[in-house]
């Protein structure tokens, strides 16, 4: 009987198409463990981001109502600001001849006996008194200072002349007093000041509950004579002092900020020295990777800031077409090892860690005494050398345009120090796995760095912000004849907490 | 004795009982597959873990429709598959004419030979060889399913095969030189 090839096939087909082995017993074990792990993994995920979505829920209430300024509309917030400067425009005497609130020059619009309540009409005399005793603060150069203790409506109302609603509603209005103190500036003392806005507060025989001057600490003459503003809710009686800095739309300076980076990052080498006849460019390539860290900056000036903090860096390269020669296998010992050229440093790496498909007694052969005949291999895959580096920088940061949407230049240096390096393997389906390392590598080293930086502000504390920077190191990274530096594009990008 | 499919849904459930009954029906046959992939015990280990670990994974895209262990089986070669190709860095160029076939006239002598002797014949041979022997002789690939799967031309898929047979022969011939001379 013949047995061809029909035969062979069909005979390890019938015997082994069954083939039954009892796995070792610790598989199951593993393969429990594996699946109890991925559901705690999957409860935890789903923990996770219930956790993630309560935080951003809250952070974005607080974000919200911390900052109402900046989810309403532009024209909106203008609107609000217009309103609100007019209403207090429109109880705080502005110097005579401000041209902008014509019709309250002077007291002549409060002294309407049509806008005072029934109540209030007689508390009011004694200001008509002092206004004039004064000689009308309105005529005069210096700083004059209005204290105003009224509802804003009945300024709006006021504005509008509608005297008539405002009667109409006397009842509501009982409730509500004005009062505007005018004070000769410069003449008497402090104290005197003082005094003169307390009597004056007390002769209008306004309710304690409503004149909260009169249960308030009494105001500083020196923050009456620079002009801060007191406003008081004349139903509640709370008074609240408003600085001119607190009302500048300027930004706020601040000292101390600290950012949160990270960025995607491109980096490859320079070459310079001898290549020992190698054309590395044919082989070696950029490694796309990343890049992230904090960092906290020093304020010195409104523009100048130091910044220094902590990043992780991956740099490296990757290695591609790389064509083996017979003469790039050695022995060493019984193992046999592949050297792979490249311009970082001296990779070696275990044969059979390369080569698995040539059975290994032929490389033996070609190893020790080229019994085939010399051959090259083109590797069908990848080899990635990745330098993972914590880094240090040292940065000034000039700030070169300072409204909401800073523009920032930046330049300094890193210390880079090599935490960790590996030679890893990738195949087509983008899996890695370590096959050696790259020897004669600095384990420290310098590099100049150049950013520029764009920050917009998102609240008064919080910027996001967007910094293209250039990284080059400044000593070689390798210790060889061939000296090669590498460098790094990468766009940071995160937010930044001022305090 | 729960149906196969009472299993799977009450896998699904994440029953541990039932992951552990389906186990213990499937993972000898499964496991016999991965032997024949890997180069020793310890790769066959990992790649019926990684594969069983699929299965789970996958469970739920099992639709009932046809047998739930050539399912499974399927899920298995895949992952052996996927690890060789992982593994292998050579891209071995082939030449795609494949030798004549001799006639050997020693059936009777493989007959004595057993299951695990063939295992290892297997094992002996190169990943590619291997595989491709694998798919075509044992599970019953065509040569155009290997070349997609490999992504090889079918002409290499032809080659291989043709090596692995070579290969299988002269092994034979190694373990029984006496017994083969005798027929011959």
């Amino acid at each position: 009987m013949t047995f061809d090839r029909v035969h062979i096939d069909g005979f390890f087909r019938r015997k082994l198409y069954r083939y039954k082995a009892e796995p070792p017993e610790d598989v199951w074990y593993d393969i429990y463990r594996y699946l109890e792990s991925r559901k705690k993994q999957r409860r935890r995920t789903y923990m996770r981001l219930a956790a993630v979505l309560a935080a951003l829920v809250v952070a974005g209430s607080l974000l919200f109502t911390a900052l109402p300024g900046l989810f309403s509309r532009p024209g909106n917030e203008q609107m609000a600001h217009n309103d609100r400067s007019q209403s207090m425009e429109n109880f705080v005497r502005s110097p005579a001849g401000n041209p902008s609130n014509p019709g309250i020059t002077g007291n002549s619009a409060v002294s309407d006996p049509h806008l005072l309540p029934p109540g209030g009409s007689g508390s009011m005399a004694p200001l008509s008194n002092q206004d004039e005793a004064s000689g009308g603060s309105s005529d005069q150069d210096g700083p004059s200072m209005g204290l105003a203790l009224a509802d804003p409506s009945i300024s709006d109302q006021e504005n509008d002349g509608s005297n008539q609603d405002i009667e109409t509603n006397t009842g509501h209005l009982t409730r509500k007093k004005s009062l505007i103190v005018t004070l000769p500036a410069g003449e008497a003392d402090h104290q005197a000041l003082a005094q003169t806005i307390q009597g004056e507060l007390h002769s209008t025989g306004l309710p304690s509950d409503n004149a909260s001057l009169s249960n308030n600490p009494p105001l500083s003459p020196q923050t009456v004579l620079n002009g801060g503003n007191l406003s008081s809710d004349p139903l509640t009686g709370e008074s609240s002092l408003t600085s001119p800095a607190e009302t500048s739309p300027e930004k706020k300076y601040s000292a101390l900020t600290i950012k949160a980076a990270l960025s995607p990052l491109m980096s490859f080498r320079d070459v310079e020295g001898g290549t020992g006849g190698f054309d590395y460019n044919t082989s070696e390539s950029r490694l796309f990777s990343y890049s992230g860290g904090i960092n906290f900056g020093l304020s010195f000036s409104r523009r100048l800031t130091v910044r220094s903090g902590l990043y992780y860096s991956q740099l490296g390269q990757t290695l591609s077409k790389i064509v083996l020669g017979s003469d790039d296998f050695h022995r060493s010992g019984d193992d046999i090892f592949v050297k792979l050229n490249n311009s970082l440093g001296e990779v070696r790496v275990p044969s059979s860690r390369l080569i698995d498909a040539k059975p290994p007694e032929s490389i033996a052969n070609i190893v020790d005494g080229s019994k085939l005949r010399k051959f090259s291999y083109t590797l069908g895959a990848s080899v990635v050398q990745r330098f993972e580096y914590l880094r240090i920088p040292l940065m000034l940061e000039y700030t070169v345009v300072d409204k909401r949407m800073d523009v920032n230049v930046l330049g300094g240096l890193h210390s880079n120090f090599l935490v960790n390096e590996g030679v890893y393997l990738k195949n087509d389906q983008g899996a890695t796995h370590h096959i050696g390392n790259t020897s004669n590598i600095s384990r420290f080293n310098y590099s100049g760095t150049f950013a520029l930086g764009l920050e917009y502000a998102l609240g008064n504390q919080m910027n996001m912000y967007l910094e293209p920077t250039v990284d080059y190191f400044l000593n070689p990274i390798n210790q060889d004849e061939t000296k090669t530096y590498p460098y790094s594009f990468a766009v940071y990008t995160g937010l930044s907490i001022s305090f | 004795m729960p149906k196969p499919t009472d299993i799977v849904k009450a896998c699904l459930r994440g029953d541990t009982r039932a992951q552990s009954r389906l186990y213990q029906m499937y993972a000898d046959r499964l496991y016999g597959i991965t032997l024949r992939y890997a180069r020793n015990e310890d790769e066959a280990k990992d790649i019926f873990q990684e594969g069983f670990i699929k299965i789970f994974e996958k469970l739920k895209q099992y639709q009932n429709k046809g047998s739930l262990e050539g399912w499974m089986r399927k899920i298995i070669v895949n992952t052996a598959l996927e690890r060789i190709r992982r593994e292998n860095k050579f891209m071995l160029v082939e030449d795609e004419a494949y030798m004549e076939y001799e006639q050997y006239k020693y059936e009777h002598i493989l007959e004595e030979l057993g299951q695990k002797d063939l295992l290892e014949m297997i094992r002996q041979l190169s990943p590619q060889y291997r595989v491709v022997f694998n798919l075509y002789a044992i599970e019953g690939y065509s040569h155009k399913e290997i070349s997609e799967k490999l992504n090889i031309s079918e002409g290499t898929s032809k080659s291989n095969l043709s090596r692995a047979r070579q290969f299988l022969k002269a092994k034979i011939e190694q373990y029984y030189p006496v017994k083969i001379s005798q027929v011959i």
